[in-house]
């Protein structure tokens, strides 16, 4: 064995490593590249057709539902806290744990993998005509007219994500009738504000808005990776108002085009409390399928601006100063023994 | 103190006793020394005194050995440990701690002496044997006679009243020999143990030696008796009692010391002729150089194992490497088989580096048999490794054969390289490495273990070696070989080179290195009692 | 070399389980924390400690095998998280070619962009396992392993002998493999591949064998498994009784520790090993005839150790409990972490080792003035070349 310790480029490695992490973070994480990058929706608003199935023992019947959300920014996730008035917890981890306060201890258990409290939210999509079990989470891509979302909640017992599907069907014309009905697009008039620093999900945009929607053609949601199945629409222009109350569910379907009810969407907060399970980001493939899927933004718990350094500051100090220590004093203990 | 009734024994597989209707009586105070060819059943006979024959070796023993007044029928040896402490072959395969300390304590431990009874004993023993120095070293780190009078003192902190030495000596050069002798030699005088050691370097341990055991072998009968007695007529006999026999000296002397003083009269008339070997005169002519090294280092790290080294190995000529252990030497050859490419300086084998070098050509040109013969070997059977031997040489089938039965004949083909003597192991192994007959032959310690016959045998070998134009290179500290083969002698220390020149020049006068003739008939340069008696024969009438 | 004593008692070794305990302190605050900034300051402490207390053993070194496979670990975790990715949104850095995988394979995700903060967070679990890695590293650099055996209980004395030969055997068995393989290549055989596997198996398994009878030998020479009295019966209870209640300590401990499995068992499983354990010690050590020699006295530096191995503990803790939100971090959302000052304060504490704990022993032999250090090479560093039956390694030495 030679004398010197291999080990030594280990702590200069170490400390850049520390110096260049320390140099990354407070840049801020003021834009957000979008996932997607679709093709600009001929209307400034979209409709999303949202599905909602509590699954057996759930509190009530599915909820299907047409909501308005700006286009371009918004996501799924952004469809879906419309839908429900916010009522949407996540975990700290991006985690979806509940929709509207169902389950009850959704967050608590949200990263039980295995027993009783093993359930989730499973997400799919619809746009295609049939549910499709969907391969990235709700925040993946931005929304475009036509799209169907569905959740359903699994109960405890066997974790298989692909059954049941929501109950009630992805037809987009039965869901939101008023986006094939209307042909004109009004300018909107949108304010965007600055995203709140640490959402990364930026574009929180607060508008009123006219209605609009297009019944031209959708534009074709451009894959950014997803694999959504190309989408067979039922064809445009079809008779609007007979919207099919699938299985018998409730159904509340936003008011047509005429006066807009302003839909203010914002990114999803964090409900979750701050405690983070400790296991629930070990293994991105060996993750049970389904509780991936679902993600939503945390709430900033950032601090911005200089008080971010100091921590790090201190720390790479104090790293440095032992590890330069320990480097000298093991040269030493070599060249004696 | 030790009685052997009517003791036989023979292993649970074969029909041959080892040992047949042995009587023996050893009392307090006797330093014993047992003789016989390997496989005679030395080993077994010393660890029928302890109890591991039959507890830990399975057989059947018949008889009853009887030690400090216990019989080994009732108790099993770690019953027997504060009575006998029995010394294996190799100290460094018996250590169980890490530290010298540890280990000297750790008898004790096992017999639940109280803790201030046992610092007390430690302390003792590690004066008693001069390891003070060493108390808390690690084990690994020790040279062979420290190792060696370590596992001395493991047994002796248990206050043993029997001290069994299963050939102390074999591994250590001979100034550690010497120590160890002594510091056995002491315990036999300042605490009056009964020490039995069997050895085959009969040159070293017979000037200490009260009592001879002479072990026939195959369940004949021992021999028992005073040594001067019995070397009258023993067939294997050291260096100085075969002078004593030649020039018929009465009574036969066992030490160099009483030599001297009945040697007056043969020096001189050995006065006025050369000593002379046959074939010394044409060594001293070497032929073509076969290998050399030019300023050869080699460091491990900050250790420095070879330093700056010129030597020229010549055809037809057997140098002699010799050093005390860690001096070097397997170093040395280690570089010629190019088994590391040296940290500085070049090494030069027939016109190649031999680290570069191929395998397959490699054996052609060098050959090195090293100390552990057995780690050559790996078929299951002798005729299994003669085969393959030709076959890793590209030879024609049965060359080896041929070769191990020039080198000794009557090797069981069947058998499992293992099983086999030491001399018969050495001898398959030099068959492998000579098969090939490359011009540069090397050997590491070729005589640890061997006995007298073997070494015989040996000394043929490596002379019809020189004689055919090899260059032989022997790495050891038997300076009796050195002293009956040996052209040319190199001394190194400490990585260097000290002395280079003839044998007889470097070997003569040194005290550590000179065989016992040398020392016996110093100042005159006489190396082995075969010239001496060519040199009587030569003058007589 | 582990231990000196002959220079006064500020030269002696430290405890072993004191080490131990030490170094167990700091691993389980890393266990409990994902903030970068204490499992940076963890790592540093015990490499500053361990560079300042070490001796000169063949096992000091350790701690760099560990710090080389904490790296690996945290180098494996990022590929992994990037192969695998959840696809989770974040700053993309870049995008892997996406693969479609059937749909009995849903929710496993290969490809698709890579976010910055899904590698953060892989480096932060990585840095977590590299940590406690390091901490375990340390305790073996720092305590010999043999004087940690000597301190097992009467009951666990022959697994405790067959662990000390193994540890001196695994160094026999590497030189052993380097003289076979030198062997190899006198004979003109391939050294590598299967074919040299196979054949150096057998003469390594065979010096071994030898080796462990020669052994088995002089122990039993030496006395070992004598007889104490106690029936073979009580002695198996016994024996049986710890070894049980160690598992179950084992499996207390993980339960302890992992949040949220064993449904809250973790501690009584624990409270019946440790009571299941001291049965066990106290049933089996009362009558054994072994006595130890020397036994490594604990004092106030041992004291010292391990209380601050605990106080990181309680830093932590108190740091939790005074509800300090930077102790649990997450880069989802990109952030700085914070630092929590009472569990900083905690881990600073633990240094103490480092001036509290007695100086390692000097070096034994002196050294000539402008020679080259030839003592004393540590048994892998000497020449491995044919050393003796055995195989031996042949030691260079200046002197005897």
């Amino acid at each position: 064995m030679t004398s010197v310790p291999r080990w030594r480029g280990v702590v200069p490695a170490a400390l850049l490593l520390g110096a260049g992490a320390a140099a990354m973070a407070p840049a801020g994480p003021e834009v957000l590249v979008p996932l997607r990058v679709g093709i600009a929706a001929a209307a400034s608003e979209v409709y999303v057709a949202v599905v909602i199935d509590f699954g057996t023992g759930g509190p009530s019947g599915p909820i299907v539902q047409c909501v308005q959300v700006p286009a371009g920014t918004s996501t799924d996730a952004t469809a879906l806290a419309a839908v429900v008035d916010d009522q949407v917890a996540y975990a700290n981890s991006g985690l979806l744990c509940a929709i509207d306060g169902y389950p009850a201890n959704g967050v608590a258990n949200c990263d039980a993998s295995s027993g009783q409290n093993y359930y989730f939210w499973s997400y799919w999509h619809g746009t295609s005509g049939n549910w499709v079990y969907a391969n990235d989470g709700p925040a993946g891509s931005t929304v475009a007219p036509g799209d169907v979302e569905g959740w359903r909640f699994q109960n405890p017992g066997p974790a298989n994500p692909n059954a049941p599907t929501p109950g009630p069907a992805p037809s987009y014309a039965t869901i939101c009738p008023q986006a094939l009905t209307t042909t004109t697009t009004a300018p909107l008039t949108t304010t965007t504000s600055s995203p709140s620093a640490g959402s990364p999900f930026g574009a929180v945009s607060a508008s009123t808005v006219p209605a609009a929607g297009g019944s031209g053609p959708p534009a074709t949601p451009a894959s950014g990776g997803t694999v959504t199945p190309t989408t067979s629409r039922s064809s445009a222009g079809h008779p609007a108002a007979t919207t099919k109350a699938a299985g018998g569910a409730t159904t509340s379907v936003p008011g047509t085009s005429g006066a807009a009810s302003p839909i203010t969407t914002r990114a999803p907060p964090a409900l979750g409390n701050s405690t983070r399970a400790a296991n629930d980001r070990t293994d991105g493939a060996g993750r049970t399928p389904g509780r991936a899927q679902a993600l939503g933004g945390t709430a900033g718990r950032s601090k911005s601006g200089g008080g971010a350094a100091l921590p790090l500051v201190i720390t790479g100090i104090v790293v440095a100063l032992l590890g330069l220590g320990a480097f000298f004093r093991w040269r030493k203990q070599t060249d004696t023994s | 103190m030790i009685e052997l009734r009517d003791v036989s024994f023979r292993y649970g597989e074969s029909e041959i006793p080892t040992l047949s209707h042995v009587e023996l009586s050893i009392s307090e105070g006797e330093l014993c020394v047992v003789v016989g060819q390997t496989g005679s059943g030395k080993s077994t006979l010393l660890k029928a005194i302890n109890g591991l024959v039959p507890y830990f070796t399975g057989g059947h023993l018949a008889g009853e050995v009887i030690v400090a007044g216990r019989s080994t029928r009732d108790h099993p040896p770690r019953e027997l440990a504060d009575v006998v402490g029995l010394v294996g072959q190799n100290p460094a395969a018996s250590f169980v701690t890490d530290v010298v300390e540890d280990e000297l304590a750790y008898a004790m431990e096992n017999l639940g002496i109280e803790p201030a009874a046992m610092r007390r004993r430690v302390e003792d023993t590690l004066d008693l044997l001069g390891l003070h120095e060493l108390r808390a070293r690690s084990l690994l780190s020790l040279s062979g006679g420290q190792q060696q009078r370590v596992a001395i003192g493991a047994v002796l902190t248990a206050s043993p009243r029997v001290l069994v030495l299963d050939e102390p000596t074999s591994a250590l050069d001979p100034a550690a020999a010497e120590e160890v002798l002594a510091a056995l030699a002491r315990l036999v005088h300042d605490l009056g143990l009964t020490v039995v050691v069997a050895e085959h370097r009969l040159e070293r341990v017979l000037p200490f030696a009260d009592r001879l055991i002479i072990v026939p072998g195959d369940g004949a009968p021992l021999q028992v008796g005073d040594p001067g007695e019995l070397m009258e007529h023993s067939p294997v006999a050291p260096p100085i009692v075969e002078l004593g026999r030649l020039a018929g000296w009465e009574p036969l002397p066992l030490s160099v010391r009483d030599a001297r003083r009945i040697a007056a009269p043969l020096r001189e008339r050995l006065a006025t002729i050369e000593p002379t070997r046959p074939g010394e005169g044409a060594a001293l002519r070497p032929g073509s150089v076969v290998a050399a090294t030019h300023r050869l280092s080699v460091s491990y790290g900050e250790l420095r194992a070879i330093w700056d080294i010129d030597l020229r190995f010549c055809r037809g000529e057997v140098l002699a490497l010799m050093g005390r252990n860690g001096s070097g030497k397997s170093t040395l050859l280690g570089q010629l088989v190019g088994l590391r490419p040296p940290t500085a300086g070049t090494v030069d084998v027939a016109g190649h580096d031999p680290v570069g070098l191929g395998a397959r050509k490699l054996i052609k040109l060098v050959g090195l048999v090293p100390q552990d013969a057995g780690l050559l070997l790996y078929s299951a059977t002798v005729g299994a490794e003669c085969s393959t031997a030709d076959h890793d040489a590209g030879l024609e089938p049965g060359t080896t054969a041929a070769t191990l039965d020039r080198v000794l004949p009557g090797v069981p083909v069947g058998r499992h390289p293992r099983d086999l003597s030491e001399g018969q192991r050495l001898a398959l192994a030099l068959a492998v490495v000579l098969a090939p007959a490359p011009p540069l032959v090397l050997l590491d310690e070729p005589t640890r273990g061997l006995d007298y016959p073997s070494k015989d045998r040996l000394v043929a070998v490596l002379g019809d070696l020189r004689d055919a134009g090899h260059s032989v290179v022997l790495a050891t500290h038997d300076v009796e070989l050195v002293a009956r083969v040996a052209d040319r002698a190199i001394v190194l220390a400490d990585g260097e080179v000290v002395a280079d020149g003839p044998a007889r020049q470097v070997v003569c006068h040194s005290p550590v290195f000179a065989p016992q003739v040398a020392k016996i008939l110093a100042p005159e340069p006489w190396l082995t009692v075969a010239e001496v008696r060519g040199a009587l024969e030569g003058v007589g009438p | 070399m582990s231990r000196h004593r002959g220079t006064g008692p500020s030269q002696r070794s430290l405890h072993p389980l004191a080490w131990w305990i030490w170094a167990a302190g700091m691993a389980v605050t890393a266990i409990k924390t994902t903030n970068p900034l204490l499992l940076a300051m963890i790592a540093a402490v015990v490499i500053f400690v361990v560079a300042a207390r070490r001796t000169a053993a063949p096992w000091s070194r350790s701690l760099t095998f560990f710090l080389r496979l904490g790296l690996i670990v945290i180098a494996i975790r990022i590929v992994v998280e990037i192969v695998f990715n959840q696809r989770l949104p974040g700053h993309v850095l870049f995008v892997l070619p996406h693969l479609t995988l059937p749909h009995w394979a849903a929710g496993v995700y290969i490809g698709g962009p890579v976010a910055l903060e899904a590698i953060l967070e892989a480096f932060l679990d990585g840095l977590r396992l590299a940590v406690i890695l390091v901490c375990f590293g340390a305790a073996n650099s720092l305590a010999s392993p043999y004087r940690l055996l000597r301190c097992l209980p009467a009951v666990l004395y022959e697994a405790g002998v067959a662990v000390t030969v193994a540890l001196a055997f695994a160094p026999e068995i590497v030189i052993t493999i380097a003289s076979v393989r030198e062997a190899r290549r006198l004979r003109g055989r391939a050294t590598r591949g299967l074919a040299g596997l196979r054949g150096m198996a057998i003469p390594v398994l065979e010096g071994a064998l030898d080796r462990s009878l020669q052994l088995a030998s002089s122990m039993d020479s030496r006395g070992y498994g004598r007889r104490d009295g106690t029936n073979r019966s009580t002695r198996r209870r016994a024996t049986s009784a710890t070894v049980i209640g160690l598992l179950a300590v084992v499996v207390g401990v993980y339960g302890v520790l992992a949040v949220g499995s064993l449904f809250g068992l973790g501690l009584p499983i624990l409270a019946a090993g440790i009571a299941l354990c001291a049965l066990g010690l106290s049933v089996g050590g009362k009558r054994t005839t072994r006595t130890r020699y020397r036994p490594d006295p604990w004092r106030w530096p041992e004291w010292v150790v391990a209380a601050s191995g605990l106080c990181a503990l309680a830093g932590l803790a108190a740091a939790e409990a005074l509800g300090s939100t930077s102790v649990q971090f997450s880069f989802y959302p990109l952030a700085v972490p914070g630092l929590p000052v009472l569990a900083c304060v905690g881990i600073l504490v633990a240094l103490v080792p480092a001036i509290a704990a007695p100086a390692p022993p000097a070096t034994v032999g002196p050294k000539a003035l402008g020679e080259p250090a030839t003592l004393e090479p540590s048994a892998v560093a000497k020449a491995v070349t044919f050393g003796a039956a055995g195989s031996r390694p042949t030691v260079v030495e200046g002197g005897r």
